[in-house]
Order: C-alpha cells, then structure tokens, then sequence
C-alpha cells in the first residue's frame, strides 16, 4: 500500500505508550501505512520493552525511564518531532481504540490549516463503549465551554492533530491526563483555531482493556485543573497571542455570558464575601506560577515601590491581583442588581461648570479601581456621555451599564470602526456632549507622548489630548478607587484646560504630564489598585515582552 | 447658499486643489507638495500616510475652512477615500467650497 498522497515529512504520527505491548506494535504499523512518519513515546512502561518490540522496523521509540504521565510524553514527543524537521502532530492512542485509516480524514485539515488543533471527534455510539466514558466526554466538554466560550466537541479524545511550533508555546501546566483538555483551553485562549473531524472508536470488552487512567486519582487530577481554568478565565488579566496563529473568529471575550453566569451562581450562594474568599487561592496561584501576568505588573511596582526586593515584589502582584478580583467580583454584583456598593463623589463640584455649560468634554480616566462601575456616576450629568470603546466588548459591557435602561444617556464609540471612532468622537463633541477616553489605552494608533511618571521616562497614548485640542474642549480627568469593603470613591483628579492660542504639540505634552501627574498622585494612595498591565517606560533595559493590554 | 455662482465641474477643481494645500500645511506634510498628491490618491493609510489621528485634523479643518459636518459617520469610509470623493462631499454640502468660512460659522 502506498501512503496518502498529501503527506510529506511535515506531518508526524505520536503513539504515547505505556504497558500497552499487546497492541502498540500493530497500531504503528498500521499508521506507518497512512503517514510515513512515526514516532513512539515510552512512558515508563514496566513490564515492556518498546524499543525492541519496535526492531526490525523504522519506527523510532524515545522513552521515558520513569512514567511522567501522558501530557509529557505528547510534549517529549512534540520536541523530537520539532528535532526531525516536523511542523505537525498527530496522536494516536496506544491502546488500538483509534483507526488509523482515520488518519486520512485529519490531512486535508492540516493542510488547509497548518496553525489549527484539529480534534478526532469519536463516534461513541458502537459496542463496548463504556459509560463513564461517554459521561466523562460531555463533563469534559461542558467544562471547556465555560472555560473558552467555545462550543468545543470530545475534549477528551487522545486522536488530534496539533502544530508543533505551538504546542510547546503554549504555557500547559497539566502533565497527566489533565494534559489535554488544558491545551485546549490555552490554544483557544491565544487565539488558535480549533477544528473537528469524525473518527471512528473501537472499545474492547472491558475484561481485555489496557488503560493508564487510574479513575480516582485522574479525574481528581482533572478537576482540579477544570477549576482552575475557570478561574483564569473569569480573571480579567490578558492571554499571551502566539504570534501566526489567526483570531478565533468565534472566540468571545473573557467573561463571556457563561462566565457571568457562573459568577453570579457563585455570588448568590456565597455572597460578596464568600466570592472574595475564593480569591485568596486563585491569585495565590496566579502570582506564583502565571509568569505573564506577574511579568506585566510588576513593570508598575518596580517604579512605585522601588525598594522593595523580589519577595516582597512578588507579594505586591499578589496584592495587585486580589483587588483586580475584588474590582471585578464588585461589577458582577452591580450588573446584577446588586445594592450593596457605596459610591462616593469626591470633588465634582469643580467640573459643574462644565457639565452646566452647552460646550462638551473629554473625559480622561484610566485602568485603576473600578472605572466600569465608576461610570455609574455619570448619569447624574445632564449630559449624553459618549465611551470609547471595544465592539466586540458591547454586549458584556452594555449589561454592566444597562445601556439599555439609558439608552439615550450612554452611548458607545467603537476604536475599531472606521478611523478609530474619529468621526464620532469630534461629533460628540460638536454636539456638546462627554467622550470618556482611556488615558492610557492605545486606541489603535501608535502615537504616544513623552512623560515623566514614578520618576522615569514614560509614553502615554495622545487620543485624548488631541480630542480635546482639536475640539477646543477641556478635559476632565475621573479615577476611582476601592477604599472599603463596600466603598467606592470617584474622584474628579482635576480639569486639564487648554490655554489660549497654546499650539498643539505643546499642549500634548503639558495635558499627558499633568494627567501623568493626577495618575501618579492617585496611585500613591492607591497602588494596589493600578491594572494597567502595560509596560509605559521607555527606560527598560531589555525589551518588553509583554502581553497586550487586557480589554 | 453658496458663496459661490461656479458650477459643480467648475468647482470639482479649485476644491481639490484648495484641499490639498490644506492638508498639507495643516498636517505639515513637510516632503509633500500638494501638487504631488493625486485626486485619487487614498487619503489614509498607504496613499498620504496618515492615520486615524490625522482624521481629527481632517474633520476640524473640514469644519473650519469648508464649513462642514460629517454627521454621517457611517458614510465616513466612502467620503475619506480620496482627495476625489472628500472634494464632491465638500462640493455638495458646503457652503463655501472655496474655503473661507467666516469665523462666527465656524462651529
């Protein structure tokens, strides 16, 4: 028999095996008809010797001395693969369940798309197919939907195609079993395309079958990492993109309406203190092992807290975390009726004159405390408040505000339209109304202005500023910040006017330092509440590498 | 009312010219002239290199030289295509094609 015609050295089949010497052998023989190119993985099997199971053939086995558990042996294998000169994977179970025949079915999908994770979708409908598995297989699938949003199928099926290049990019913590739903959550999450195709399945009766999955022990394994997932996810803290691989298009937001219904059950069974109390062991996990995340804050506490060293550091991200949580936890609450939040105005007597006059205003604010719920206050004004915001982020956000109920005082401005949201800014403005601006959210342009905050050199985006100049329209600059278990306080920092005849270049920079300045000031009585995860010095002396800014 | 007794195709011209000179002084298109940009050269991206935040000049200067408010923001892809399709707009809907507006109209 002569190999499917469209394979090629890129594509690799991956026998993960362990113990299975009554079936291992056959199974690769079999792929090695479809796909020329496979490779064994040994994990630590006790009573087998794979290697000279294996001989007389070209089949190569690398082996682990100890059992390290499936997940590290779909990764051993990815390295070796990567080592030939292969750009493609695909697994196969040892255990002889799968049809390589079925291999056909995965080629024309890696070869339209080479940057996908395609899952064999197991037909479970023929004989000896046992219960638990097929229980297991939508526990496990309904868990991926809350965890990525996607409507993800056999999440736990062994048979998959995965791009090397990005299955070791992926930061999977999981080495067992918990290996490979986990992968799948991350693939999703760094915006790789997923895709399903249909095999078949063959079970042997249950007194003849071989398997490594020790029920009690995997399935705790796996619901520890299926809570764990959830949790990062309803964490509002961004998801390293591996570079190449395309956007989910169907891809939502994190805290999707799953994410606000698992949060509001959560909150409504336990109430505002037993959803924080949750926190302490998620962000716990967070700042010790999620080394993006932690990378992005501590850019912030290196300049504000200086002298503390790398313990202390590390307890501040912690610290950084538990309030984003608390912020986030206080929004659900919101959105859903929820009356136990106080919210304080602090100054707004100085912007009176503004929200009286007929002339509109930019107002500024930033990523610190809670700025979703801090727009609450602006229904007092009587005046339509325009946000500039993401699209795709509408339905989430427009129920954290009800827009609907105030339709005709919120509106929103989308970056991503057409020249940015321009044309709708200056007309709000025209129109004397309020645009809130992110004064520190890059709107899709790379403009930036030189300051100087935390006593280093810093760029901040300059869309707010040129707004308000061109628009000949002060601005208003409103940060928020937790100040108890209950409280909230929105602060009007200042009013950043423009002077007479004072030429634009000279007001970008005078209007971003002020602001800089107002930013500075709040966070020194509030550093624990500054989410900007963004890297704004220009004084590093390595490189960024962080990820992009949270929505 | 047009301050103007030019026809539309007498117009079309003196507007695409009157444009290009100011956008590039506005925009201190320092290595351009206005003469080099082509009547159907794209305004942003590629053609003139401008980006979105130039599109807050544009609009402050269509308001202020020419008079004119963009209201539909939708339409904002087709009307910024060219020097072409901004000089028609400017044409049809401003009240002093040719520049000018007196400073008490300007909004």
């Amino acid at each position: 028999m002569t190999s499917y015609p469209s394979t090629s050295a890129a594509v690799w089949v991956v026998i993960p095996a362990r113990d299975n010497t009554g079936t291992v052998r056959d199974v690769a023989l079999a792929c090695r008809e479809i796909v020329p190119n496979v490779l064994i993985v040994d994990d630590g099997s006790r009573d087998a010797d794979l290697r000279a199971l294996m001989s007389g053939t070209d089949i190569p086995v690398i082996r682990h001395e100890v059992n390290r558990g499936k997940g590290a042996a779909l990764l051993s294998a990815a390295r070796e693969v990567g080592k030939r000169g292969g750009t493609t994977m695909i697994s196969v179970d040892a255990d002889g369940q799968h049809f390589p025949d079925d291999l056909r079915a995965f080629l024309p999908l890696i070869k339209a798309e080479p940057d996908a994770i395609v899952i064999g979708e197991r037909d479970m409908g023929g004989p000896n197919v046992p219960r638990k598995s097929v229980f297991g297989r939508g526990f496990s699938d309904f868990w991926l939907r809350l965890e990525t949003g996607l409507p993800l199928r056999d999440t736990q099926s062994g048979f998959r195609a995965y791009p090397v290049r990005h299955l070791l990019a992926l930061p999977v913590a999981g080495r067992r079993f918990d290996f490979e739903v986990e992968v799948l959550a991350r693939a999703a999450w760094a915006g790789l395309t997923v895709r399903h195709v249909p095999v078949r399945v063959w079970y042997p009766p249950a007194s003849d079958r071989i398997s490594s999955f020790r029920p009690f022990m995997d399935n705790l394994w796996l619901t520890h990492r299926h809570v764990l997932l959830v949790l990062r996810r309803l964490l509002p803290l961004p998801h390293r993109q591996l570079a190449g691989a395309p956007r989910q298009p169907t891809r939502k937001p994190r805290g999707s309406a799953l994410g606000f219904w698992f949060f509001t059950t959560a909150l409504r069974l336990t109430g505002l203190r037993g959803a924080y109390g949750l926190l302490f062991f998620v962000c716990a996990w967070y700042a010790l092992f999620d080394t993006s995340v932690v990378r992005a804050a501590l850019a912030y506490l290196r300049r504000r807290f200086p002298a503390h060293g790398p313990l202390r550091q590390r307890w501040n991200v912690y610290r950084i975390f538990l309030a984003q949580g608390r912020c986030l936890i206080d929004r659900y609450h919101l959105v859903h009726g929820g009356d136990r939040l106080r919210f304080h105005r602090r100054n707004f007597e100085i912007i009176d004159p503004l929200t009286a006059g007929k002339n509109g205003f930019v107002l500024l604010t930033a990523h610190v405390g809670n700025w979703q719920c801090a727009m609450t206050s602006m229904e007092h004004w009587n005046k339509r408040v325009h946000l500039l915001m993401r699209v795709d982020e509408h339905d989430l956000r427009a129920k954290k505000l009800d827009l609907h109920r105030r339709a005709n005082r919120i509106g929103i401005i989308d970056p991503t339209g057409y020249l940015g949201g321009v044309l709708g800014v200056m007309n709000a403005l025209g129109e004397g109304d309020i645009v809130a601006v992110m004064g520190d959210r890059d709107y899709n342009t790379s403009r930036k202005v030189a300051v100087e905050f935390f006593g280093a050199a810093a760029e901040f985006p300059c869309s707010g500023f040129l707004f308000a100049h061109a628009a000949c329209v002060p601005i208003a600059v409103l940060f928020s910040a937790k100040t108890g278990p209950r409280d909230y306080e929105v602060r009007i920092a200042g009013i950043i006017g423009l002077r007479p005849g004072e030429p634009k270049a000279a007001f970008l920079r005078r209007g971003a330092q002020e602001y800089a300045a107002l930013l500075e000031e709040h966070l020194r009585h509030h550093p624990f509440q500054c989410f900007l995860f963004q890297d704004v010095w220009t004084d590093a002396a390595t490189p960024s590498t962080l990820p992009p800014t949270p929505p | 009312m047009k301050n103007t007794d030019l026809s539309k195709e007498e117009l079309l011209p003196l507007v695409r010219a009157k444009l290009k000179e100011l956008l590039v002084s506005h925009l201190a298109l320092e290595d351009i002239k206005p003469e080099e940009i082509g009547d159907d050269e794209p305004i942003f991206g590629e053609g003139l290199g401008l980006d979105s935040l130039d599109g807050v000049e544009i609009v402050v200067l269509l308001q202020r030289s020419f008079g004119v408010n963009i209201k539909e923001t939708e339409r904002g892809a087709d009307l910024f295509r060219s020097i072409d399709t901004l000089s028609n707009y400017i044409v049809e809907n401003s009240p002093h094609p040719l520049g000018a507006v007196p400073p008490e109209e300007v909004k």
